[in-house]
């Protein structure tokens, strides 16, 4: 009898890892004007301290991320959390990554589910088709990354529990494309990116993900793991009565001063206008605005 | 008595599962062993008010991870990789070591900034590029030597 109990508790967790995706029931809401797509990788380590209290910056950065689901009324948010890939008793797959679908300041899903042993946006951008509301409804659409520096190119190991997966800026845009499908009316371009990382600020950078967004705000510099905070997106600007470059320019600035406010090292946030931008010549000449603040230490005098 | 072997097998290896699989890989530890002695050193500085003391315990720490570095490459073959992180790592210490006491062109760090320096070191070391981009092995034996150091 106790065997058959057990034996019955492994299928329920087989059964478990394997089960399809719920259908949620969407309710109407006000008016949308945003939709915030954030991928928070938390696929390695991601330990930080702050006064002596120990962080995990992707579990941190995913509370701040739901604040803005709960905050926003005019915002549908979508929060990708990438978690290491594990298995029950060494066989049977789990659904490691964690899904939330807020919109109106609701939580309207939360799923669990697998990425594939690849390193693309695949499975995200299917979630996100199966909840996003058409682009015409729509009126500014923005993707924010948080996770450790993106390579420029090869990057394999960057998600530790799929070590032989190369993840780099241009796996970084063909994941986006997912999100950009032309066909089923999402748009074919982000008004803003941004890119939560160390260095990947640069006009190279920009270039290679000119075709998915119009702006990209990044840092050309190392960023602190509190990160650049998405706080701006609890009462952003209108966006009826302002340009993207402005709401860009305002993200920018408001999480430049928190982070200037909190840490001790160099802070950098470029924003760059990738329409500005000749591909094959990536230069300076896109920076639509820089901010940056020296550290007080760490330049010698002579 | 085969159904309870198995049972026990099955017991056995879902608390592995659960215990083994909840853990950070090895490498993610050994990272987090490094950031949580630079931790122990900044309550240590930061529970001082001895501004000399201060620099005491600092110069100490800096001296105990250089010295730990420098043992993880003295004492094993390294790939380039690692070879290239264990050098940029010493000399970043060293600089930080050489504006603490004020050397080598740097002005000496006042002693009521001493907070915000140790601030400054640690921030530093928990940027958001991986900072620890050495193979597993070196990771371990550096983080292997920290623990020993700071027990």
């Amino acid at each position: 009898m106790t065997f058959k109990c057990i034996t019955s508790i492994c299928f329920v967790f087989w059964f478990a890892a394997c089960s399809a995706t719920e259908e949620i029931l969407v309710k109407d809401t006000v008016e949308t004007q945003y939709s915030l797509i954030y991928i928070i990788h938390g696929d390695a380590g991601y330990l930080y301290h702050e006064n002596g209290t120990a962080f995990k910056a992707d579990k941190r950065i995913l509370e701040k991320a739901k604040a803005v689901g709960h905050t926003n009324p005019h915002a549908e948010v979508f929060i990708f959390h990438q978690r290491p890939k594990s298995h029950i008793l060494y066989l049977f797959p789990k659904k490691e990554s964690k899904f939330y679908y807020y919109r109106g300041g609701e939580l309207l899903a939360e799923n669990s589910y697998s990425r594939l042993p690849v390193s693309d946006l695949k499975e995200e951008a299917a979630l996100y088709h199966q909840y996003a509301l058409g682009k015409q409804e729509l009126t500014k659409r923005v993707f924010l990354y948080y996770g450790h520096e993106i390579p420029t190119d090869k990057g394999r190991g960057y998600h530790v529990s799929i070590p032989k997966a190369d993840f780099n800026i241009s796996s970084l845009s063909v994941g986006m494309s997912y999100f950009n499908d032309i066909d089923i009316g999402y748009g074919n371009r982000f008004d803003l990116a941004v890119l939560s990382t160390c260095n990947n600020g640069t006009p190279e950078t920009a270039a290679k993900l000119s075709n998915q967004t119009n702006y990209l705000v990044a840092s050309p510099i190392d960023l602190h793991l509190s990160y650049m905070e998405s706080h701006y997106f609890m009462e952003p600007d209108n966006p009826d009565s302002v340009s993207t470059e402005s709401i860009a320019h305002n993200f920018a600035l408001r999480a430049f001063n928190k982070l200037v406010g909190e840490v001790h090292t160099p802070v950098g946030i470029t924003l760059y206008n990738t329409d500005e931008l000749d591909i094959t010549k990536p230069n300076e000449n896109s920076v639509v605005t820089e901010f940056f603040k020296a550290a007080r230490f760490g330049t010698p005098q002579q | 008595m085969l159904k309870a072997k198995i049972l026990g097998i099955l017991f056995t290896v879902f608390f592995i599962s659960g215990t083994v699989f909840a853990q950070p890989d090895k490498a993610t530890q050994a990272e987090n062993e490094l950031k949580k002695y630079v931790n122990h050193v900044v309550e240590q500085v930061k529970s001082t008010y001895d501004p000399d003391e201060k620099r005491v315990i600092l110069n100490k720490s800096i001296g105990h991870l250089s010295g730990s570095l420098n043992t993880v490459k003295k004492n094993m073959t390294l790939t380039d990789q690692d070879q290239e992180f264990i050098d940029r790592f010493i000399h970043d210490l060293q600089e930080k070591k050489d504006e603490l006491n004020g050397l080598n062109g740097f002005s000496k760090v006042q002693d009521v900034h001493l907070n915000d320096f140790t601030d400054y070191m640690q921030q530093d070391i928990e940027q958001a590029n991986r900072t620890i981009t050495i193979s597993v092995t070196t990771a371990l034996l550096l983080a292997l030597i920290l623990v020993l150091i700071a027990s």
